[in-house]
């Protein structure tokens, strides 16, 4: 009898592991601690402290602080919009994306968002600054060799991910205060050699730069994070759970990183965080820091760009997590054998996620916060899928305003912050061509996809 | 728990002591210790109403995670040169702490897991 109740609560058959094509049922859901827990070990990485780093070379620390608490509150916005969108479905986001894209739609744009740019792209991008760490910290080790020190550190990032959720859970428990804690400890030692906090604020960047250059950069690295924030909330046990935990860990987190390696940079005027550390005396901590640190965001990475693969592969996830850790990987150990310790491939990936990834956003926010609510639908029924359920394959409306968005916000417009005018960009056109289109009694989508009980 | 809260009043205690002598090295024991100090006195009050050992279980794993955690960075942060003091016995005293610190946090979590059928992941 109860096993007859559960089914007709959970209909579902969860065919590909960890929940990644159905919803995760309510015994599985976890407490916002552990959401929040989960969120700051995707943001505990070398890239927040070494875009910290970045801000400080460019800005003096007032700017700085000002850069980051703007570019902070941006994401805090955008990620506190998606975040509930997955715990009200239960569902990952390329499962949510059948909405505004269709069936089709929601494999092409996951792809793109999460299984190309953060489950290959970003994982080979960290995977290779783990190795130009580890190789800064000991220069003459042949295991420290970028090429080397990339392929082990990248394949220790693939086994957490490979255990799903509860794998990034447990090594965020592990990492997070830590990390918090070495951050802090770059701070210090930015006061210690800046002269003091009076001494620190004084300095002057030797090429000082505009405050929307710095926040676009803020913005820019971490909006694909922003964007994607269901896959992690969908496991949270209240909608608003999940929201606060990313608005949380942002608005003061994130500021609180970003700034303490802004001091940190500005004073020593080292080029890189982890040597910084190394050189102001943080000593083992660095190295544990670098471990910890990729480790902790990088099975993110892969773990997200594994639920968008699943849309289309439809193979346990686990082994979609290694085929694409073992590519990433791949490309970290060429890229680090061939490339040394240059940092042109790191900037011109941020450069291009900043561009192609917001709109996607803005669409599915505009679609599940408006377009449903102009649909009256009620709001914890949004996004609800069930077995049998007809969706679009295409929903052209969708894809419109992502591609209009990413041009107009991406590379017609000059002024303003390129990711953010992109999202406002498709998340406008989406509302206007979709209410319009809607009221004049034509169709959105296009073709027809019906839902079976594994989600697909 | 209480032998992780008196560890913690201790290291607070060194952090008080050296900090005239070096303001980070006392600054990153007194943070050190307040956060190991709260992990394990805040066990007792969210557990005195509870009666279910599971839950239980699961609130003692989450605060363990904390302290196993900061006992970590204690270890790697209190021998580190930018934490230096003129005599090493204050650091090394920590250093032993901290270890012992991790290993109960360590142990108190395997044993939520096992005896009260807590989860690792809460």
């Amino acid at each position: 009898m109860s096993n007859e109740i559960k089914k007709e609560e959970w209909p579902w058959k969860d065919a590909y592991g960890d929940y990644s094509m159905v919803p995760v049922p309510r015994h599985e859901k976890r407490s916002f601690s552990s959401i929040f827990y989960v969120y700051m070990g995707v943001l505990a990485c070398i890239a927040v402290l070494w875009g910290g780093g970045t801000i400080g070379l460019q800005f003096s620390l007032k700017d700085a602080i000002l850069v980051a608490v703007i570019g902070s509150a941006i994401l805090a916005v955008i990620g506190g919009l998606t975040a509930p969108i997955g715990g009200i479905a239960g569902t990952s986001t390329y499962v949510n994306m059948r909405f505004p894209f269709g069936a089709i739609g929601s494999q092409v744009f996951g792809t793109i968002v999460a299984g190309i740019a953060c489950g290959i792209g970003w994982f080979a991008v960290q995977a290779w600054l783990f190795g130009i760490i580890v190789h800064t910290l000991f220069p003459n080790a042949a295991w420290a060799n970028v090429g080397v020190a990339a392929t082990w550190g990248g394949l220790l990032m693939i086994v957490t991910a490979i255990i799903g959720f509860k794998g990034l859970a447990w090594l965020s428990y592990l990492a997070v205060p830590f990390f918090m804690l070495i951050a802090g400890v770059g701070a210090m030692i930015g006061i210690s050699q800046g002269g003091g906090f009076a001494g620190l604020m004084s300095i002057q960047p030797q090429n000082p730069a505009p405050l929307n250059v710095g926040i676009t950069q803020v913005v820019g690295m971490y909006i694909a994070g922003g964007i994607i924030t269901a896959d992690i909330s969908r496991y949270a046990k209240r909608a608003i759970g999940g929201a606060m935990g990313w608005v949380i860990q942002i608005i003061i987190f994130q500021v609180y990183m970003l700034t303490g390696s802004a001091m940190l940079m500005l004073a020593t005027g080292a080029s890189d965080v982890a040597g910084a550390l190394l050189a102001g005396g943080a000593g083992i901590g660095a190295f544990l820091m670098a471990i910890l640190g990729q480790w902790t965001t990088n099975d993110n990475n892969l773990y997200n760009g594994a639920l968008s693969f699943n849309t289309w592969i439809h193979i346990k996830k686990q082994w979609i997590t290694l085929c694409e850790g073992l590519i990433g990987v791949g490309i970290a150990a060429w890229v680090g054998f061939s490339a040394g310790v240059s940092m042109d491939p790191f900037m011109k990936f941020l450069t291009l996620l900043g561009k192609i990834l917001p709109a996607i956003g803005g669409v599915l926010i505009a679609d599940f916060y408006i377009f449903r609510w102009y649909k009256k639908v009620p709001f914890k029924q949004r996004y609800k899928g069930k077995p049998g359920m007809k969706i679009a394959l295409v929903n052209w409306v969708g894809w419109l305003s992502v591609g209009l968005g990413t041009w107009i916000g991406g590379w017609v417009i000059k002024w303003g912050i390129a990711a953010l005018n992109a999202l406002v960009l498709g998340f406008v056109i989406y509302i206007v061509l979709a209410i319009i289109i809607d009221a004049a009694g034509m169709k959105l989508e296009v073709g027809e996809h019906t839902i079976n009980e594994k989600g697909v | 728990m209480i032998v992780l809260v008196v560890i913690a009043v201790i290291i607070i205690v060194l952090g008080a002591l050296k900090w005239s002598e070096n303001l980070y090295t006392g600054l990153i024991y007194l943070i050190v210790g307040v956060i190991q100090f709260l992990g394990g006195i805040l066990l007792f009050p969210r557990i005195a109403k509870l009666e279910d050992l599971k839950e239980i279980g699961n609130r003692s794993v989450q605060l363990n995670w904390l302290v196993l955690s900061i006992g970590i960075a204690g270890m790697a942060l209190f021998m580190a040169p930018f934490f230096r003091l003129e005599s090493m016995a204050v650091p090394h005293i920590a250093f032993v702490l901290c270890v012992i610190a991790v290993l109960l946090s360590g142990f108190n979590i395997f044993m939520a897991v096992r005896k009260a059928k807590a989860r690792m992941v809460v």
